[in-house]
């Protein structure tokens, strides 16, 4: 940020050239780890640009088609010269697969309107969701099928193939999906320019983690100069620190005791499992809202609008309200390209239920190739499903002022959060027998319940709570960037003290950039 | 209506005069800052409590740290207030020690960082003065010399019994081994180790003591460094990042790849050393005994292990070869410390820098006593017990 942002402030004015900067800063940012995966950025960022125009009936012109080769061409090239040796076999690929593209592409201009933006759409989605399938799914399913296979008695060789996951390939192929397909559905309007495409696809503050865009919210802003002044730069920082303390303060300081309970270290009573499950509640969330936070504070001080990714989801009465509020993009974005076009709700009780559970089950698969992160989403579509046939979120939208309506909400929302927290075991756990085994010692009795085992939890989760109950109150999610000047100066210097003074030893990487 | 009071105040703000609204601006600026010291050590004092634990440290003419002769001061944790006070040859000892060793009177040196010097202690328990105490008791004419100083290694020990420590003429040496040794004999530069033979360095490590000793002459300063939790906190931390960068420079350009390794990093992060702060550290070590030896001296060396719990303690000095290590008069307190811990014992005080505790001392006396006054040095020394 240091070289990134000063040289951004000088073309912020000229939009190609700010675009190209932010394109070229947010390759560096991302092939610092492994330039070679900048290559499956580029990949999805040339097919995704010309899809999209093809997806939306536009014309893509032979030029365009060019212009997305040179592109894949000189990135995968780029990346090469920083890449270790041993790697070019990269070179004849990409322009295999390069002119195969090509070549596909020739067939869509021989095919009628309709049937030629199809091609154009399946072209994305067989793109992305390939790469998805190969980097991330693969090993799961091979070894899935080898197990299913021995289990029969039959024997196939395992393949040995050790395929790394690209950080946030999930998060950008995604949004490169949604793009192409809210262009075919009209929802859309895919413009011709390859740099400010490339550099809306590539944008280093969600590139990793998200959130995950939508090409019709964000999309525009790399079209046009975006205002930026000094009050906006203030509170990007500002929302940026605040995420920093969650990250550093709250979830690194809380993940051994979590850590130590998954990994068997733990004394083994009740209390201290559902202190370590406690833990990771907090710390997943906290790492994830976290990093959210940083994305969209710095986006703004770059003049750019990021969606909110999290509000407050555990202050949710119910399932499905957590999902409003936990991880919005994705929720959004299965709900309009998943649970939608299976039928929503409008399809009769039954499917209902089923789009409910297939959605959750492909919610918890997105996580990660694992059958913990299945059982994970099973369970929160499970859940959604009772909550939806006993009409409990009924109950909730009707609950009525007074006490009356406390004791339901506060009923409903235990109940949820004791849920959403027994869940988080599948999702932490290395596999479904350390899931269970968390799982039966937290409610295997009631010892362990004591100031010593809660305490390191607690003391570094109550502040969080105040805030958020607070922000709940006032509805306003931007806690540092509320009230006059000296309310803002003492609460974000009480916020970056915090940071310098109780950011844990041993810093933990972002859990989501594994996803 | 808002835009024309807008108008009419804007104007009104305007026409004030330079001077003033310069002057204005300053004060708004100062009442800032002033209002940011005060919010910040209150928040450090509500919330990450720190201990005051001043360093009274200058320059000395063999070329290393000293304490400050003369100086007076207060170091407070939440767990003790202790009184320093270093006499005019900058040990925290209220006698002066003439260089002449008195007629029957046996003399030892004891040369370490913080836990000899006795932070977070009164002068009573001090492993020194209960060293002594303990020998006077078993009918020992002695004098325990104190030269430990904060933050020094065996490079500045060697520097400091050369200097200045064996003009007394001492009749045992006693070095301190802690783990942080490793990375400050590494930071010193003042010795190097070039194809295994040890070479000598810096000809002075005297890291931002002009700057101190300048700053020492404030009372202002002062105030702060003995009392306010923001100057300290920063301090530290502040220390801790210089030391590991310094570190770091001169394991390179010794040669060590390895940067020294990774060793203490101020928080709860310890790692093996690299080889070659193993290595100079016991070319040091071999280095003080054949001092100590040329003079006549008994040598020893006493480790301070380093708590993971109030059970447990861990020991560093076995990252050194048990060959080199059978060569030295080794005192490990570690099995007596864990015989000690128990969940309800602090043998460490915990709410400063975690520096032994009263009963601590006692222990690692006990470990150590016999064995030091066994030393056939000692014996001519021996009379009634006093």
């Amino acid at each position: 940020m240091l070289v990134a942002y000063p040289a951004f402030l000088v073309v912020r004015r000229h939009l190609t050239l700010r675009n190209i900067v932010l394109c070229l800063f947010s390759y560096v940012f991302y092939g610092w780890w492994d330039p070679r995966f900048l290559i499956l950025v580029a990949v999805s960022t040339s097919v995704d640009y010309m899809a999209a125009l093809g997806a939306a009936g536009k014309l893509v012109s032979w030029t365009d088609r060019w212009k997305a080769a040179a592109w894949l061409i000189g990135v995968t090239l780029l990346s090469l010269l920083f890449s270790p040796p041993g790697n070019l076999w990269i070179v004849p690929a990409a322009f295999g697969g390069t002119a195969a593209v090509l070549g596909v592409t020739a067939l869509f201009d021989r095919m009628e309107e309709r049937r030629r933006r199809v091609a154009w759409l399946c072209l994305s989605l067989f793109t992305n969701l390939g790469i998805l399938a190969f980097f991330k799914y693969f090993n799961f399913f091979y070894e899935s099928l080898h197990d299913a296979i021995s289990l029969a008695g039959l024997n196939i060789p395992r393949l040995g193939l050790e395929v790394v996951l690209p950080v946030g390939l999930s998060f950008y192929t995604f949004q490169a999906i949604s793009r192409t397909i809210d262009s075919f559905q009209g929802r859309y309007d895919p413009q011709y320019s390859l740099v400010n495409y490339a550099a809306f696809h590539a944008f280093f503050p969600q590139l990793v983690a998200g959130p995950i865009e939508r090409a019709w919210h964000l999309m525009p802003q790399f079209e046009r100069i975006l205002p930026l002044d000094m009050n906006m730069v203030w509170s990007g920082l500002r929302v940026f620190i605040w995420g920093l303390y969650m990250k550093l303060v709250i979830a690194d300081n809380i993940a051994p005791v979590a850590n130590q309970v998954f990994a068997g270290h733990s004394d083994g009573s009740a209390g201290a499992a559902m202190a370590g499950l406690l833990a990771f509640t907090f710390q997943i969330y906290c790492d994830f809202a976290g990093y959210s936070n940083m994305a969209r504070g710095v986006a703004r001080m770059l003049g750019f609008d990021l969606m909110v990714n999290f509000n407050l989801p555990y202050f949710s009465r119910t399932p499905s309200e957590f999902w409003q509020r936990w991880h919005i993009s994705l929720s959004q974005w299965l709900r309009d390209y998943l649970y939608i076009p299976l039928g929503g709700n409008r399809a009769g009780v039954s499917k209902t239920y089923r789009n409910l559970m297939l959605t959750m089950l492909l919610g918890g698969l997105w996580h990660g190739a694992a059958w913990t992160f299945v059982v994970w989403g099973a369970i929160h579509g499970g859940i959604l499903v009772i909550f939806r046939f006993f009409k409990i979120d009924d109950v909730a939208k009707d609950a009525p002022n007074g006490p009356k309506g406390w004791v339901i909400n506060i009923g409903l929302w235990a109940a949820t959060m004791l849920l959403v927290v027994l869940a988080w075991a599948f999702f932490r756990a290395q596999n479904l027998g350390e899931a269970t085994r968390v799982l039966q010692q937290a409610v295997g009795g009631l010892d362990g319940y004591s100031w010593a085992t809660f305490g390191p939890v607690i003391s570094f989760i109550f502040p969080l709570v105040l805030v958020e109950a607070w922000q709940r109150w006032k509805k306003n999610i931007e806690f540092l960037n509320a009230g006059p000047f000296i309310v803002r100066y003492t609460t974000t210097m009480a916020t970056l003290l915090a940071i310098i003074a109780l950011s844990a030893s041993q810093a933990q990487p972002f859990i989501y950039f594994n996803f | 209506m808002s835009s024309v009071s807008q108008e009419t105040a804007s104007p009104a703000a305007s026409d004030r005069p330079l001077a003033a609204r310069l002057a204005l601006g300053a004060l708004k600026v100062v009442g800032l800052v002033v209002y940011t010291l005060l919010f910040a050590e209150l928040f450090i004092r509500l919330v990450v409590h720190q201990p005051i634990l001043p360093r009274y440290v200058t320059d000395t003419p063999w070329g290393v740290r000293g304490n400050i002769p003369n100086a007076r001061f207060w170091q407070r944790t939440s767990e003790v207030t202790a009184a320093f006070h270093y006499n005019s040859q900058g040990m925290r000892d209220d006698r002066v020690f003439p260089l002449a060793k008195p007629a029957g009177v046996c003399r030892v040196a004891l040369f370490g960082d913080s836990y000899f010097a006795g932070f977070e202690l009164k002068y009573p328990d001090t492993y020194a003065h209960r060293l002594e105490e303990a020998l006077r008791q078993r009918g020992y004419k002695v004098e325990v010399l104190n030269f430990a100083v904060s933050g020094f290694g065996t490079a500045e020990h060697n520097r400091t019994y050369e200097g200045f420590a064996r003009k007394f003429s001492p009749d045992l040496v006693l070095y301190e081994w802690h783990l942080t040794d490793f990375d400050d004999n590494v930071r010193s530069g003042l010795y190097r180790l070039k194809d295994g033979q040890l070479q000598p360095g810096g000809a002075t490590f005297l890291p931002s003591i002009s700057v101190q000793n300048k700053l020492m002459k404030s009372s202002a300063y002062r105030f702060l460094a003995d009392n306010s939790q923001l100057y300290n906190f920063l301090r530290e931390n502040l220390a801790r990042y210089a030391k590991r960068a310094l570190k770091v420079v001169n394991a390179k350009a010794a040669g060590d790849e390895e940067g020294g390794g990774a060793g203490n990093l101020g928080a709860a992060v310890y790692a093996k050393a690299s080889p070659y702060a193993v290595s100079l550290s016991q070319a040091l070590l071999d280095q003080a005994k054949a001092s100590a030896a040329r003079d006549g001296a008994g040598f020893y060396v006493m480790e301070i292990p380093r708590p993971v719990s109030r059970t447990q303690f861990e020991p560093s000095i076995t990252q050194m070869s048990p060959q080199f290590l059978g060569t030295l008069n080794l005192i490990q307190p570690t099995p007596q410390l864990t015989a000690a811990g128990r969940p309800d014992r602090k043998l460490y005080l915990e709410h400063g820098a975690q520096h032994l505790s009263p009963d601590g001392v006692g222990v690692i006396l006990a470990a150590s006593l016999d064995r030091i006054a066994s030393d056939p040095r000692l014996q001519r020394c021996h009379g009634d017990p006093s």
